[in-house]
């Protein structure tokens, strides 16, 4: 045991957090070295002066609060970037539903020509639901369109389950598959419903089908559409 | 039909953001008001973390290891703050917003201007000596744990930490006169 390791190891030494070998050698040290003793002495009054900082407590309401505020702001700044890089990185059907203010997305204008698919691909679905508070166990069904399948589950003309909705936004990914031979100018036709509380919203909402070339042009159609703005105030 | 809704809501796989940092909200804000000495700020601070980890939400899904992202993310971002506001003094006086709601918590006048003192001698450290002192005398961080956070070797660390106690014991006046009259630990 000597000075070097009071030096390398004060706060242990402090706080007693030595092994039983360490403290009996530590302690025989300092009966002989009186710059260990006074080091010791003033790193303790130091330690001591810290550690009697006080930190205010944060508040529950303060906590969700910051929560809230924290989802909102990614919304309102970075959610649109986020939904841009998307679309360019596939094609993407964008929907989005908007709860109980009955707002919906105006449906892209339609161009005149058809752009009809050759070959059948597969994309996915991004399905942002808006809520203004908490739905906890909420009864959630949504009916596929005809036009399309749902990847892995061909056939399948609708799902149901129950889900937490969380207060702002959810998001909710579906892969699907778009076969040959259709429109992808023309708009197609999801049914949600959602049952909170014996509480139900039906919701018809059109969206439209992107190419890949059109995605990322269409995408920042959809996010500099004013309806589509507004929702971020229901966080 | 398990596996349709566990691709519709990646929740069932992972946690959402309120359940990801909600365990760690009263470490933040702690240290946050250890690094900036004003509740506002801290708030603040928190805030602006939570923002930036509510943008990389599927990173901090992914993180190993939570809780040193998360404080790595408030590091940064004080330090971030510090520098865009470093010519505004952390802690203008004795007189500061601080008098107030320290007075409610202790009636203790001996306390509260040990507070205080303990703010402004922090508020002379530069943010890598405050974060230092605060996460590893205050809250008991070791020093191979502070170089994952703050991504320093130890050896930087070490010497940092050196220089910010000196200095600190300097403006606590630690004198080896008074220091036979304190106690502690």
């Amino acid at each position: 045991m000597n000075c070097e390791f009071i030096h390398q190891n004060i706060n242990d030494v402090c706080n007693s957090n030595l092994t039983e070998l360490e403290q009996q050698q530590v302690s025989a040290h300092l009966t002989n070295c009186s710059d260990c003793q006074q080091m010791l002495s003033q790193h303790q009054a130091y330690l001591a002066k810290l550690t009697s900082l006080q930190t205010p407590e944060l508040t529950a309401e303060n906590k969700q609060r910051l929560l809230n505020q924290a989802q909102i702001i990614k919304t309102a700044t970075n959610k649109n970037n986020g939904f841009v890089k998307g679309f360019a990185v596939a094609s993407v059907l964008f929907l989005s539903i908007f709860l109980f203010n009955q707002q919906q997305v105006e449906p892209v204008v339609a161009p005149i020509a058809k752009n009809i698919n050759l070959e059948p691909f597969t994309t996915q679905v991004s399905l942002i639901i808006y809520v203004p508070e908490d739905m906890p166990n909420a009864d959630l069904q949504l009916q596929i369109p005809d036009e399309i399948e749902l990847v892995g589950y061909e056939g399948l003309a609708s799902l149901s389950w129950l889900v937490d909705l969380k207060q702002g936004a959810n998001v909710l990914q579906l892969p699907i598959e778009v076969p040959e031979g259709i429109d992808l100018n023309q708009a197609i036709q999801f049914i949600a419903n959602i049952n909170n509380n014996n509480t139900q919203k039906d919701f018809a909402l059109e969206v439209k089908l992107v190419s890949p070339q059109q995605g990322a042009a269409d995408s920042v159609f959809n996010l500099t559409n004013p309806t589509a703005n507004n929702f971020n105030n229901l966080g | 039909m398990n596996k349709v809704v566990s691709l519709l809501f990646g929740k069932t796989n992972k946690q959402s953001f309120e359940q990801i940092v909600t365990p760690y909200l009263d470490l933040m804000f702690k240290v946050a008001y250890q690094y900036t000495g004003k509740t506002e700020d801290a708030e603040d601070l928190v805030q602006e973390v939570l923002a930036d980890l509510y943008h990389n939400l599927t990173k901090l899904q992914q993180a190993e290891k939570t809780k040193a992202w998360i404080m790595r993310c408030l590091y940064n971002k004080f330090v971030d703050q510090y520098r865009a506001q470093k010519a505004r003094p952390l802690i203008d006086s004795l007189d500061d917003e601080q008098q107030i709601p320290l007075t409610q918590i202790t009636p203790d006048q001996e306390l509260l201007l040990t507070h205080k003192q303990v703010l402004a001698g922090l508020s002379q450290l530069n943010s890598n000596q405050r974060a230092l002192v605060t996460m590893h005398d205050i809250n008991g961080y070791t020093l191979v744990e502070l170089a994952e956070i703050m991504q320093k070797p130890v050896g930087t660390l070490k010497s940092d930490l050196h220089r910010a106690r000196a200095k600190l014991k300097i403006l606590f006046n630690l004198q080896p006169s008074d220091i036979q009259s304190r106690h502690c630990v």
